[in-house]
């Protein structure tokens, strides 16, 4: 009967509660509630049954808490980053007609028929609980070696499995970061350390990269995480120092980068990056068009439709020179600033880490785009998120919007993992402090279930 | 209703002060209170969680999943957001309660 009545209390809660994934956390809170109160009486000596009615029925109107809750707990859809968003990918069959003057239907049918799988993704990543991946203590990890993993086995065999799969391995790294994150939020207050083994670990999970070689997809990857472990240090999510976090996080990085950068600096490659005028006529060339005033003039001959010239083409065939970059940089920063002030809002740590590792793989895609067609990038480009008409890179570029919006939407719900009780933790040993005559010495074991706390004090 | 629990001497305001020394669960904080408020203040749990999770909105205050005695149970933390909110309210509630005392002891009005 006491069941009955606990039972019928949730459940008229409930029906008050409109959105239904934050119906189980919500009575699951005012269940324990009720278990608690419960407890409580029966230790005053009140029968089970009668204890858990009377707990009950000292809960309140179970319509109004339902109301309460209810208004309290919405989705929250942030329209104007999807409006951005789709509005990318709207303007990218318009770039691209553009930059590709002849056959517009054709580019524009390729261009959505290719977003068309990634807008699915997009909208199912949005409507998903992220949170699902920092329920449980393993999930992160396993999602972060799964994807590690495959990248390698992919990366390992790709000169034969290539004719048979549909998903390259760069695009398996570029999902890496928000697997990363994850981690990390299960990391919480680990100290130094654990900043110092996480950028050990930013470096070494996108290496496979390198075995197709695809350095840019490698540099993306690296940088985003190590971002995030940035950010994580500045939130005061690993509990140490702000310097010497960042120290941890990005002074292996830059050790590594300094000795590469010194290593390559006398290269042809590098020197014929620095100083194309050396080579005009090799591999100065492209930079040579690239920089150029007025934009590259390689389609007075024939028409060139590579995707990763698709600003330089642009720039050409409009006469806007550098307008379209400015534009396109301004393009990604609206969506950019958008999306860090409803990031900044968030309640949860978690979710902002979460939000930034996908947010700071589509950012870095558009600077290195960006950086490439101006030839001011040693390594070529990804993609240009949205614009671009790779349906591969579309795909991967819009679930991690989605990933964005669903930590935004999901913030009402989100909690920042497991902690210890907040109660004061004793280590198990003895502790002496010294005093006049003497010394103090305490002694602390862990209570077993039903013994008592075993302290000895003894004084010498 | 939201802004009276929210004002100086609200319930709010009582919430917060608890959450000042130490996080705790919602059962927690209703003992806490009627233990130290000497039975006065008795909040229904119906009450208390709409009320902490509008803090939790606001920015006051932060929840996570913590153990205690073997249970996962949802504590809340106070915000640095919060201990700003509690230390406004304390100081509006000392001067309206001291005005008031002022009224009720017939004390001359200073500056006068």
């Amino acid at each position: 009967m006491a069941r009955e009545a606990l039972r019928h209390y949730l459940d008229q809660v409930g029906a008050q509660i409109r959105w239904r994934r934050a119906r189980k956390p919500l009575l699951e809170e005012l269940s324990d509630h009720i278990g608690d109160q419960a407890r409580a009486y029966e230790a005053e000596g009140v029968p089970g049954p009668e204890a858990l009615d009377r707990a009950v029925a000292g809960m309140g109107d179970p319509v109004e808490v339902g109301r309460e809750l209810d208004r309290l707990h919405r989705p929250r859809t942030h329209w104007e980053l999807v409006i951005v968003v789709a509005a990318l990918v709207c303007a990218g069959g318009v770039v691209q007609t553009l930059a590709w003057p002849g056959d517009a239907a054709y580019l524009l049918g390729r261009h959505f028929t290719r977003a068309l799988p990634g807008g699915v993704l997009f909208v199912l990543a949005w409507l998903s609980d992220y949170t699902r991946l920092l329920r449980r203590r393993a999930t992160p990890w396993l999602v972060l070696g799964a994807l590690a993993a495959g990248g390698r086995i992919l990366h390992a065999n790709w000169g034969i499995l290539r004719p048979y799969c549909f998903w390259s391995p760069v695009y398996l790294d570029l999902l890496l970061p928000v697997a990363y994150a994850g981690v990390l939020c299960r990391l919480k207050g680990r100290g130094w350390f654990t900043v110092l083994l996480c950028a050990l670990g930013a470096l070494a999970l996108p290496l496979s990269a390198l075995m197709i070689p695809q350095l840019s997809a490698a540099l993306v990857s690296a940088a985003a995480m190590l971002l995030v472990l940035g950010a994580a240090v500045r939130l005061g999510w690993f509990s140490c120092k702000t310097p010497l976090g960042l120290l941890c996080a990005w002074g292996p990085a830059a050790g590594l980068g300094g000795y590469c950068l010194s290593s390559v600096l006398d290269s042809s490659r590098w020197q014929v990056f620095l100083h194309p005028e050396l080579d005009p006529l090799g591999g100065g060339w492209m930079y040579l068009q690239l920089r150029a005033e007025n934009g590259p003039d390689w389609m007075s001959g024939d028409l060139w439709t590579h995707g990763d010239f698709m600003l330089a083409d642009l720039s050409w065939q409009t006469d806007a020179g550098r307008w379209v970059y400015l534009l396109t940089a301004l393009a990604f920063a609206l969506f950019a600033a958008l999306a860090v002030r409803r990031v900044g809002r968030l309640h949860s740590t978690a979710g902002k880490l979460i939000a930034l590792s996908a947010l700071w793989v589509l950012l870095l895609q558009a600077a290195l785009f960006v950086a490439f067609n101006l030839g001011w990038s040693p390594v070529g480009p990804l993609s240009l998120p949205f614009l671009s008409h790779g349906g591969r890179f579309m795909a991967v570029n819009l679930l991690l919007a989605g990933v964005i919006l669903s930590v935004l939407r999901m913030d009402a719900l989100a909690r920042d993992g497991l902690r210890q009780s907040p109660l004061p933790q004793l280590p198990e040993g003895t502790v002496t402090l010294p005093l006049p005559g003497g010394t103090l010495a305490l002694t602390y074991r862990r209570r077993e279930r039903g013994a008592d706390l075993g302290g000895t004090p003894a004084e010498e | 209703m939201a802004k009276e629990k929210s004002a100086p001497g609200g319930t709010g305001m009582l919430l917060l002060s608890l959450l000042s020394r130490r996080d705790m669960y919602g059962y927690e904080m209703i003992e806490e209170l009627r233990r130290r408020s000497n039975r006065v203040f008795e909040l229904k749990a119906g009450t208390l969680y709409p009320l902490l999770h509008t803090l939790e909105a606001q920015g006051h205050v932060t929840a996570f999943d913590g153990e205690a005695g073997g249970r996962v149970r949802r504590y809340y933390h106070l915000t640095e957001s919060g201990r700003a909110a509690l230390a406004e309210q304390s100081a509006a509630w000392n001067t309206y309660a001291g005005a008031v005392r002022g009224v009720l002891e017939g004390g001359e009005p200073c500056g006068a």
